[in-house]
């Protein structure tokens, strides 16, 4: 009898997980925009390798025509799968709710801080997120940093450069004033944001994709077009297509 | 596959040492904060010589564990950090949320 329970609950409880984490993976899908809001002045793509069905890494990009901003984002919310993905989902909404009223990339931060700090910390978890304003009037870009890897700087025909940030991840101070960063685009300038996903896929002898082999490969790309198609390749040939971790890359160029 | 060792040290009736060897993630991490959650010391050092690699995951609960132990008044901290390791946990703002926290 106890048997037949089992089996019966075996035969009902599969095909109901596999449907909720595809309906799940639906609900990812319209989470993580993958068309950018279209500029004339900007170039924006944005991509999630997921590890699983379900991903806690996060990217975005808000546009504020009346306001000339246009905003862009990428975050990696602590662990994996369902988790991470319902609190990608916290993460998210709290970015699109206070975007529009916030003036700079720090005070968003501070605010989006704020907001989750104590769900994160009753969750005993965290979230690092890059945060990026490109002015389109005066052709700059702001940026502030939660504790998330340092992006790379792209100009034409010259070496990357690492965007420097300092700042502390989401979730463990509740009142933090994060620093904050600007620099001047030139036409076909691009910058280069990504999770730890990347620098951290391994190879067969166990050693990381790291920071030093993204910055080759963008020294190899003066257009922002295939980046992203050429590092996840990268990437996952370097893995051998075992993947460990959610990876994300978020590219915006000044057209 | 990575390799992964805890292993502890009682110093005094009031300190531990716990040496971690190999990679820390979401993995291997509940390993780590179950042999810290068995402690009954005051104080107690994570020594991290060994430690080739960490992640964000793997970080976040240590600091989360560093907290837990400052509202218990007893102390829990890390050191021997390489140097890779110390650029992730700098990256992240480790050192100023420590500072924050324990001051």
């Amino acid at each position: 009898m106890k048997k037949q329970l089992e089996d019966t609950q075996n035969t009902i409880t599969t095909p109901r997980i596999t449907s909720e984490l595809q309906e799940a993976s639906k609900v990812q899908n319209v989470l993580l925009q993958h068309t950018a809001p279209p500029c004339s002045s900007l170039h924006c793509y944005g991509h999630t390798v997921p590890a699983h069905y379900l991903s806690g890494d996060y990217y975005d990009f808000v546009y504020e025509d009346n306001k000339q901003k246009y905003w862009v984002f990428a975050g990696d919310v602590m662990g994996k799968g369902i988790p991470a993905f319902t609190k990608m989902a916290m993460l998210r909404t709290a970015v699109r709710t206070l975007a529009p009223h916030s003036e700079s990339p720090s005070e968003l931060l501070r605010k989006v801080n704020q907001t989750l700090f104590e769900d994160f910390k009753l969750l005993r978890s965290f979230t690092t997120l890059f945060c990026g304003m490109y002015d389109i009037e005066r052709n700059t870009f702001t940026y502030a940093s939660a504790g998330h890897p340092q992006p790379v700087l792209k100009r034409m025909n010259q070496p990357s450069e690492l965007l420097q940030a300092k700042g502390i991840a989401i979730g463990f101070i509740q009142d933090y004033n994060f620093q904050e960063e600007t620099v001047m685009l030139q036409p076909n300038d691009y910058i280069f944001i990504f999770t730890d996903g990347i620098t951290e896929a391994k190879n067969e002898k166990d050693e990381q994709f790291g920071r030093d082999r993204i910055i080759d490969v963008v020294n190899q790309h003066n257009s922002n077009t295939c980046l992203i198609e050429n590092i996840t390749n990268r990437i996952l040939t370097y893995s051998n297509y075992e993947q460990r971790d959610d990876a994300t890359m978020v590219t915006i160029k000044r057209t | 596959m990575s390799s992964f060792n805890i292993f502890s040290k009682t110093i005094s009736e009031d300190e531990v040492i716990i040496y971690i060897e190999g990679e820390l993630d979401i993995f291997t991490i509940d390993t780590v904060i179950q042999k810290v959650d068995e402690q009954t010391v005051s104080n107690c050092q994570l020594d991290l010589k060994d430690l080739s690699f960490i992640d964000s995951s793997g970080i976040g609960l240590l600091i989360r564990k560093v907290i837990d132990w400052k509202d218990e008044n007893r102390h829990l901290s890390f050191v021997n950090l390489r140097q890779n390791v110390e650029e992730v946990m700098e990256e992240m703002g480790v050192f100023t949320i420590l500072e924050d926290v324990l001051n």
